[in-house]
């Protein structure tokens, strides 16, 4: 269990974004942050030392979801990044930077596993 | 990883399969079955227990609604992804997904596809996926009013049930209930072929109406619970939330 845990949602749609935003915050009770664009992460990362948890959309303006996560990482290599809209070839080609991908992010049920596997049960791998 | 354009690499024509839809994949030799996780027009994902042998090309599936017998039957179709899942408990069986694109679809198979769909709730054009941002844009703005309809019942069925509630949770659900409110009167996704209902409108703004509000309070004569089994119904929300522990923790 992340204990107040710090949760970030990054989406260049507002609608989606907020969606997750309330689907998260309703599941952990805490206070979880949207952003809009890698600008906002970054300037959290240096403002509130970042987050434990990172879902983010694979594609932002000017940077790939994936190449955000390994930028997060480099500064906080112990957080979680979660991917949007794509799903790995097959697992040995899985992106070891990623640690999960979120095939259906309007999916409640989906939003909610990542919270029982990331949050309640703190299984990274 | 599939390329930006691949079927599951799409969210906007893509939508959640009901409990208990499941898929029969076969050829002259054997057949297996999985569960189905969504379908869009061009493909679906589905999870299987490997048996003895990957899927191929050359396998034929049949689609079936589990509540209604609704089936689509002998798509042909290539293989996209078909991965190992990773189980979180040990299992004795092995789990695989598998993304799969349909192929040259017969006009009876594309209108008995799109026919099953909108008997899940989802407004969709047999004609072919979206063709248009705007009208991508369109679909993934139902699909998301749809999911919080989902949150809604979710939240109230915990909030009924004792689960407790804190600020954050509070405010998540009173954000949600406030979007379906503002939502609901200009949708169209409810209102459509045999999941038009009036009457499901009519309770789902009961429930956004107690929960845009806390303490929640129930509008009507009509108890709160009514509204959630209403919906859950016709909706098909899943009722358990034995696996939202979490949900226990405020």
């Amino acid at each position: 269990m992340i204990e107040n845990v710090k949760i970030m949602v990054i989406s260049p749609e507002a609608e989606i974004r907020d969606f997750i935003v309330d689907v998260m915050e309703f599941s952990v009770n805490r206070k979880v942050v949207g952003a809009q664009n890698v600008r906002e992460v970054l300037d959290s990362l240096d403002a509130q030392g970042g987050a434990d948890v990172f879902i983010c959309a694979d594609s932002l303006p000017g940077m790939s979801g994936r190449e955000l996560i390994a930028r997060i990482k480099q500064k906080c290599p112990h957080s979680i990044g979660i991917l949007m809209d794509l799903v790995p070839d097959n697992i040995e080609m899985s992106d070891p930077l990623v640690d999960a991908y979120l095939e259906r992010p309007t999916d409640p049920r989906a939003l909610f596993d990542l919270v029982q596997r990331f949050v309640v049960d703190g299984k990274k791998s | 990883m599939p390329s930006s354009n691949s079927p599951d690499s799409r969210r906007s024509n893509r939508y959640s399969a009901p409990a208990g839809a499941h898929v029969r994949v076969f050829d002259a030799d054997r057949e297996f079955g999985g569960f189905l996780i969504d379908v869009s027009l061009n493909g679906l994902a589905f999870e299987y227990v490997f048996l003895d042998e990957p899927l191929k090309e050359g396998h034929r599936i049949d689609i079936c609604s589990g509540k209604d017998d609704l089936c689509v039957e002998n798509l042909p179709f290539k293989v996209v992804f078909d991965v190992q899942m990773n189980d979180p408990e040990p299992e004795p069986v092995t789990w695989r997904r598998a993304g799969i694109q349909f192929t040259n679809l017969s006009d009876v198979q594309k209108r008995q596809l799109a026919e099953l769909i909108r008997c899940w709730g989802y407004p969709v054009d047999s004609e072919g996926p979206p063709a248009t941002c705007q009208d991508a844009e369109g679909k993934l703005g139902n699909e998301i009013f749809l999911s919080r309809i989902k949150l809604l019942n979710i939240a109230a069925k915990a909030y009924l049930g004792g689960y407790p509630y804190g600020i954050y949770r509070e405010a998540a659900i009173t954000r949600n209930a406030r979007a379906i409110l503002d939502h609901l009167p200009g949708q169209k996704v409810l209102r459509f072929g045999e999941t038009h209902s009036p009457l499901l409108e009519k309770h789902i703004s009961r429930l956004a109406a107690g929960f845009s509000v806390f303490p929640v309070k129930s509008h009507g004569s009509l108890s709160l619970e009514e509204s959630i089994d209403y919906v859950s119904e016709h909706l098909r929300v899943d009722k358990n939330l034995t696996k939202m522990a979490f949900l226990k923790v405020a």
